[in-house]
Order: structure tokens, then sequence, then C-alpha cells
């Protein structure tokens, strides 16, 4: 079952991104900013037709559509950002850029971690889809240097991300929350919001996800260092050699 | 315990975040900062107001579980604070105000149930969060006062002031707790309180003197 319902579809997923990706650098290197965001463009264009066809899909098999199945969950988090970037360049781009990279991912990891547990289906197909796609699109903005992280950056991204965190965790309260991840009745995160209550343990996850952002941009930037570094020993001592053979 | 563990942990990352955005995008003034922080520390605490008023069954005049306290002072405080130039208010009030900071924890700790009750359980504990971000929003606040006017702070006279607006806060705690049934008792612990709270505003005033002590050892050895 792990070798039908994990191992096949995560090889597939990957060879699409590796494709994807591969192919998206190489054909557009040349190329201004604006088209080089054509691929994000054709997945932000996809990914909104695969989310109205699963709300379609699921009202009809259900007759009822629940209320942690509302696009505003962790795993939609990257899908909004695309809009604010990918069609026109203005002062938020480069947050939105940041901003559909790490959740992008971190829906990858948590999706990835549990889908041993389901059998194949036709949903099952369009999560493979959606988040793999979000994954692309994050290795796509950094293979093709779209996005480069900066320490100062992580201050913007953090804040953006705890304000959507609130903001879906409201919504959530208002509709009853079932919303995953963002309410209190989200079996994952249970106990951070059983502990004292919902809004004292969103509150505690805002400022996780603070010092993670701090953390994750902080190690981002010292390893860039450490590379910088060591190229410029590299290149200082091959012009030594260089010059000792003139001599 | 999880519910003050949770408090002092909000009270902290808040000016942890805060200040980390000043050290990062380094303003020229902090003006305007402070008005922000100020008018959200309102904001927050209109809206724990109405939510609880709200919940509030049959609620013809706000009664036990309407929530006025020592954050409602502070906030107003800081309004003052903030919003007026005068001396006083830019000195002796930043200073009572930033002195007297923790006392609402000190309360916190001693009586829960100033806090939490049925009604800041329900919505999500909307009211319990609320309460927690407006003591790391005042925590905040009372930090800017200090780095905008170190030296006012060294007034040993402040302490004289902070524990004369403890009495102040004690005597609208005494009424409110009179006044509005809130059920807490006021026998010797809530003494032993006001006494704790005392303590923490004098080793407040240690720190902010110490802090500014070794900043100063710093700049001569500089200079």
């Amino acid at each position: 079952m792990f070798f039908i319902n994990w191992l096949i579809p995560m090889f597939i997923t990957f060879v699409c991104i590796a494709i994807y990706v591969s192919l998206s650098v190489v054909f557009l290197k040349n190329e201004n900013e604006h088209k080089r965001l054509l691929p994000v463009r054709i997945v932000f264009i996809m990914l909104v037709v695969l989310e109205i066809a699963k709300i379609v899909y699921l009202i009809g098999r259900d007759d009822y559509y629940f209320a942690n199945r509302f696009p505003i969950v962790f795993c939609s988090m990257s899908m909004y950002a695309y809009p604010v970037f990918c069609f026109k360049n203005n002062r938020f781009s480069d947050i939105a850029k940041g901003f559909s990279i790490i959740p992008g991912i971190i829906a990858f990891i948590f999706f990835a971690a549990i889908q041993w547990k389901y059998d194949m289906s036709l949903m099952q197909v369009h999560s493979y889809i959606y988040h793999g796609s979000m994954l692309g699109v994050a290795v796509y903005l950094i293979a093709s240097k779209l996005y480069v992280f900066k320490f100062k950056k992580f201050y913007a991204q953090a804040l953006t991300v705890g304000i959507y965190f609130l903001s879906a965790s409201f919504i959530s309260l208002l509709i009853g929350g079932a919303i995953s991840v963002f309410g209190p009745k989200d079996p994952y995160l249970a106990f951070l919001y059983n502990a004292a209550g919902f809004m004292p343990g969103i509150l505690i996850l805002v400022f996780a996800v603070f010092f993670a952002y701090f953390a994750v941009y902080g190690i981002i930037e010292l390893c860039s260092r450490a590379g910088h570094k060591r190229m410029l020993k590299k290149a200082a001592h091959t012009t030594e050699g260089e010059m000792n053979g003139n001599d | 315990m999880i519910d003050i563990l949770f408090l002092v942990l909000v009270m902290l990352c808040v000016p942890a975040v805060v200040m980390t955005g000043v050290k990062i995008y380094k303003p020229e003034s902090t003006k305007k900062l402070l008005k922000g922080l100020t008018l959200a520390f309102l904001g927050l605490e209109l809206l724990r107001f109405f939510v609880n008023a709200s919940l509030y069954e049959n609620a013809a005049t706000p009664k036990s579980d309407i929530k006025y306290g020592l954050i409602t002072v502070l906030c107003a405080v800081a309004l003052f604070a903030t919003f007026i130039n005068g001396k006083f208010a830019k000195n002796t009030l930043r200073a009572i105000f930033s002195l007297t900071v923790l006392t609402p924890v000190v309360y916190a700790v001693f009586f829960p149930q100033s806090y939490i009750n049925p009604l800041d359980v329900a919505a999500g504990a909307l009211c319990k969060g609320c309460f927690m971000t407006e003591c790391g929003l005042a925590l905040t606040l009372a930090v800017l006062y200090f780095l905008e006017s170190e030296d006012c702070f060294a007034n040993p006279l402040n302490i004289a002031y902070s524990a004369a607006a403890l009495v102040v806060f004690g005597g609208i705690d005494a009424f409110i707790i009179w006044y509005w049934n809130l059920g807490i008792p006021m026998n010797y612990m809530w003494f032993v309180n006001y006494a704790v709270m005392l303590a923490v505003t004098a080793a407040t005033y240690l720190a902010f003197f110490i802090y500014k002590t070794i900043k100063n050892k710093k700049k001569i050895s500089i200079g």
C-alpha cells in the first residue's frame, strides 16, 4: 500500500517538478522578469481552476460543503501570493514571492508526511498536483533567482505570515472553528489550542512562526556569507598561484 | 499555570518583535510607532470590553464580568503619556507607566479570575488573547518610553510617584471589586499582592537603572 499510495505518486510528483523547474529555468534564462514569471502565472491559473473544480466536485459528492474545506487552510496560503507578483511588479511583489516559498515547501512536507494513510483516488491526485505545484513554484523562484534570501527580509515575511494566520483564525472562529490548522477544532494543533484557549494558542503559534523565520533566514544568511568567504578565498588563492606562475 | 506561562511568553514576545523591527528599519523617530502602539492598546481594550459585554447574558448594566482592571488604568495612562506634550506627561507619566507596567501581570498571577472567567473562554478565548497582547504592548510602550527619555527615568522620585500611583490603582481596584462584585477576596492576600507589585516596581526601576549605567559605561569606554 505504501508503494502505491506514497512512493509512486511522490516519485512522479518530483519528476514533474524537476522537469517544470529545469525547463523554465533553461528556456527563460535570458528573458526579463515579467516573462520569467510566466510559469508561475500558468500554475496560478491552474490552481484556481483546480480549487473551483474541487469545491464543485465535493459539493456534488457530499451534498454539503464542510467548513474545513474553505480555501484559507494552511496549504492554500501560497496561492494567494501568486497574483500579487506574477502579473505586475509592485512594492509588495518581493514580500509575496517570499510568502509563497516557505509556506509552499512546508505545506508539501505536511502533505507528504500523512499521505501514506490514504488510498489513491481522484481527490488524492488533485492533492498531489495542488501541493506539488506550490513546491514547484517555490523551487523555481529560488532556482531562477527571482527571489533572493536576505536576512533583513525575514521581518516583513514573518509579519505577513502572522497577519495571514490571525486573519484565517478569525474567519475560522466566525464560520464555526473548523478550518484546518487555523481552527480551534483542528486535530493537529489541538494540544496548543486546548492548553489555554484558541486565541492564546494562535498567538503562541504566530510568535513561533516569527522566531522560525528569524532562524531560517539567519541560517541561510550565515551559509551564504560562509560560501561567499570561501569563494573569495579560493579566488585569492587562484590569483596568487597565477602570479607565482608568471614569476 | 499554562495561562500564566502563555501570558509571560506573549508579553515578552510582543516587545521582542517590535524592537527587532526598530533595530532593522531604524526609524528616525519613534513618535508614530508610539502613537500606533497606544492606539492598538486602546483598540484591544475596547474589543475586550465589547466582546465581554456582548457575551454577558441579559446585561442591562455591566456587572461582574465586565473587565475594568489595572490594564484599563494603564491604557488610560498610556493615552495621556503618548498624546499629551507637557513636561509632566512626557517625564513623570511615562516613568510611572513604565515602572508599573508589570502590575497587571502580578495581579493576574495572584488573582487569575480577574481576567479569566467563563466569558474569556468563550469565543475562542478571544478576550484572554487580547489581555495577553495588551500586556505585551504595555511592556513595549514602557521600553520605548524608556529609550526615548532615559534621563528622566533616573530620578529616584519616580519610585515614590509610582508607589503613589499604586495606591490610586489599589483604590480603583477596591472600588471595582466592591461595585461590580468581582468575587476577588479582599483578604490579606490582596494586600500581599500590592506589596509584591511595589517590589516589582522597584525591581523594574533597578533594571532600567542598571541598563542605563552599563550603557553609559560603554559610551565612556568607546569615547
